[in-house]
């Protein structure tokens, strides 16, 4: 299809400059003209070069279409994550260990209150189990990105993948013969709806790629943000931490769901209005998939509150209310009957 | 790496000149029918624009991309790892940071004795009340160890720099650098064969690429430089932070300053750690299927079908030609988006840490 139109146009071009050279033989008194003509027509060569380079361009950043599936369920392989979390497992190794000693020669040798030794009880149990969360961190990389993976494969399998390029395609494409159009008029006219066309697609192709770096990052940080969510000093930065661990990894599904968005609203607005503009559509989707992180980002901070509420609702009986039960004290003695009264 | 891309900008640069010295030869008079009015547009648009344009894009920007353009990419260890220094035999020594910092010490010590002196006093003969003695001595407690703090700060501060080069240095260690450089550079090339194509055409189509191609070159030095820049502020401003973080009215503010000095200066690790994931993502290389990782032709002629003939001839002879990918220009142009991406996230994530 690309070949075939950039034939024609070569074709025409030459054509047009081939009747303007014959031009002159004939008419003799259209000099004046001649001399335009050939300029417009060499303006009109070097627009048209302007547009095939923009399309070659093109054909080059809208591969995106082609490849979304792949871009879209990429995730780093677990090894690649194994080498860099080491590093920051063996540098907080030494401090859980000193804790772990420390805390138990409290308790061995130097507690002297029951409520001391209660807590130092506490903290020991948290070490050994934000070691142990520390040292699983590789394996709970890959548990999350394999749920993240398995749910964007199984919603993106469900979605009609072919139908979602072609609407983005034919927006884009609606784009790109607007930049054409408007060059072939004036060479600077498209420069606007070529920056449009460019930056659409590129921010697409950089927002997925990001995500990708972004969730070897905070995988990378995993041991870090499991040690600081262990602890409540430094809960609130991993909780934090572990709050974008998450939401990176599960961009993917956002985007799943965006496809499927995408052709289920498609063929609903076809039902609606079979002349619904297939381009204005692929436009819109085009800015839903680039929008999506930042919905994700949206939806995450609301799905926070939720967390929260749970939290809340676990750690009621376990602090204040487990508390009051323990301190509870219920004093039963012999219950005497009062006798009757008389009369009564 | 600079030779061989020297090499190939030189190799596109003879190429392009000789496909437009072609051009110039083929049969000018014939085409336009053996006339004269139509040569001078003839030359204007496919042959004088186009070579000028390509002077342009290839001499001038490429002498540009190889110093400027490939700077951060060869430099980022010694940038990244650049701390200001209160050692005299550290070569970052900056002896006008330290008179700074000892002028604020000089300056606010006389205003501790004094307060230290005038709670004692307080204690010593006028507190009647057991309350008010309590709250002197409470006030008295935190002056001494918040003046303590106060006359150590170069040192707390050179010993958080310390720490954080050292983590850094270790994280680097770890790294395959050569791996991050080759990506980093494999966005920068692309921005510049995406720019050479277009622009060869007009520059002003391709004003979109140019930007981003000195944004790529310009923003992670100008973060990392804002992060020195941040340090020495906060350097300066710290034995104040400190100062005001133990007065329960101006707690904020001193939490503010102290915070923010931490931040920046361990944001050099958040850099050192971003270099060690762009080394680690190189696995997105083979994301996709070797079919569809299309490559672009850093070359264009005025004529259809020139720059295919040059590219394959290139690519049948094996002679390192201008061209680029998707896989490495926009994994390239994520790996430099990652400078601006988490040192914002990491000022959005990380405050209000201190108690």
């Amino acid at each position: 299809m690309r070949k075939k139109r950039t034939l024609i146009i070569t074709a025409g071009l030459i054509a047009i400059i081939m009747a303007g050279g014959m031009l002159p033989a004939h008419a003799s008194g259209l000099a004046p003209f001649r001399s335009v003509l050939y300029d417009e027509l060499m303006k009109l060569a070097a627009k048209a070069w302007m547009v095939t380079s923009a399309q070659d361009f093109g054909h080059f950043i809208t591969k995106i279409t082609q490849n979304l599936r792949y871009l879209i369920l990429a995730n780093p392989p677990v090894d690649v994550l194994k080498g860099p979390q080491a590093f920051f497992i063996r540098m907080v190794q030494p401090f859980f260990i000193l804790g772990i000693v420390l805390t138990a020669a409290y308790i061995l040798l130097f507690s002297g209150t029951q409520k001391g030794r209660a807590k130092a009880k506490g903290v020991l149990a948290r070490l050994i189990y934000a070691m142990i969360l520390v040292s699983l961190s590789p394996l709970i990389s890959g548990l999350i990105m394999g749920i993240s993976g398995t749910l964007a494969k199984a919603i993106i399998d469900t979605a009609d993948l072919a139908l979602a390029r072609d609407l983005i395609e034919t927006g884009t494409s609606a784009l790109f013969y607007n930049f054409a159009e408007l060059t072939l008029i004036h060479r600077t006219g498209g420069i606007e709806m070529l920056l449009l066309w460019d930056t659409f697609l590129l921010i697409l192709n950089f927002a997925m790629a990001i995500r990708y770096p972004l969730v070897i990052f905070w995988n990378i940080l995993l041991p870090m943000t499991l040690l600081m969510y262990s602890f409540t000093p430094t809960k609130t930065i991993g909780k934090k931490f572990l709050h974008q661990t998450f939401l990176w990894t599960f961009v993917q599904v956002g985007w799943a769901i965006g496809i499927v968005i995408i052709t289920i609203s498609a063929t609903g607005m076809k039902d609606i209005d079979p002349n619904f503009p297939d381009a204005k559509m692929g436009i819109a989707c085009l800015l839903l998939l680039i929008t999506t992180p930042m919905m994700i980002l949206g939806v995450m901070d609301w799905l926070s509150v939720g967390v929260e509420l749970v939290e809340i609702l676990n750690a009621a009986p376990l602090s204040i209310g487990a508390l009051t039960f323990d301190e509870m004290k219920v004093e039963r003695g012999v219950v005497i009957e009062e006798p009757a009264m008389e009369g009564v | 790496m600079k030779t061989k891309q020297t090499r190939i900008i030189a190799i596109t640069c003879i190429l392009a000149l000789l496909g437009s010295g072609v051009c110039l030869a083929a049969s000018v008079e014939k085409l336009l029918g053996g006339e004269n009015e139509g040569q001078d547009s003839f030359y204007t648009y496919a042959v004088v624009g186009p070579i000028v344009r390509m002077i342009f894009i290839y001499v001038n920007m490429g002498r540009w991309m190889l110093t400027y353009g490939n700077s951060f990419s060869e430099h980022f260890q010694e940038i990244i790892l650049a701390n200001p220094s209160f050692d005299p035999s550290s070569p970052s020594y900056n002896p006008g940071l330290v008179s700074l910092v000892s002028f604020s010490i000089h300056t606010i010590m006389p205003g501790y004795l004094l307060a230290i002196t005038s709670t004692a006093f307080y204690m010593l003969f006028m507190a009647a009340s057991p309350e008010g003695r309590y709250k002197a001595k409470a006030l008295l407690q935190r002056l001494i160890v918040s003046m303590i703090f106060f006359s150590l700060s170069p040192w707390i501060v050179q010993a958080m720099l310390d720490t954080s080069l050292y983590m850094s240095k270790s994280i680097l260690a770890e790294t395959d650098t050569a791996l991050a450089k080759e990506i980093l550079q494999g966005g920068i090339w692309g921005a510049y064969w995406v720019v050479a194509k277009i622009g060869l055409t007009d520059l002003q189509l391709a004003i979109g690429f140019w930007t981003s191609l000195y944004v790529m070159a310009w923003m992670p030095y100008m973060v990392v430089c804002l992060r020195y820049i941040m340090v020495v502020l906060y350097t300066i401003l710290f034995p104040i932070g400190i100062v005001l973080y133990s007065f329960v009215l101006f707690r904020g503010l001193g939490r503010k300053i102290l915070e923010q000095t931490m931040l920046w200066i361990f944001m050099q690790v958040f850099f050192a750690l971003i270099i060690m994931t762009i080394a680690a993502s190189a696995n997105f290389y083979s994301v996709l299927p070797e079919q569809d990782n299309i490559v672009l032709s850093g070359v264009n002629f005025p004529f259809p079908g020139m720059d295919q003939v040059f590219t394959e001839i290139t690519a049948v002879l094996k002679i390192p030609f201008a061209s680029t990918n998707i896989i490495a220009f926009t994994l390239g142009a994520a790996s430099y988006g990652m400078f601006f991406a988490v040192p914002f996230m990491m000022m959005r994530l990380l405050h209000k840490f201190l108690p």
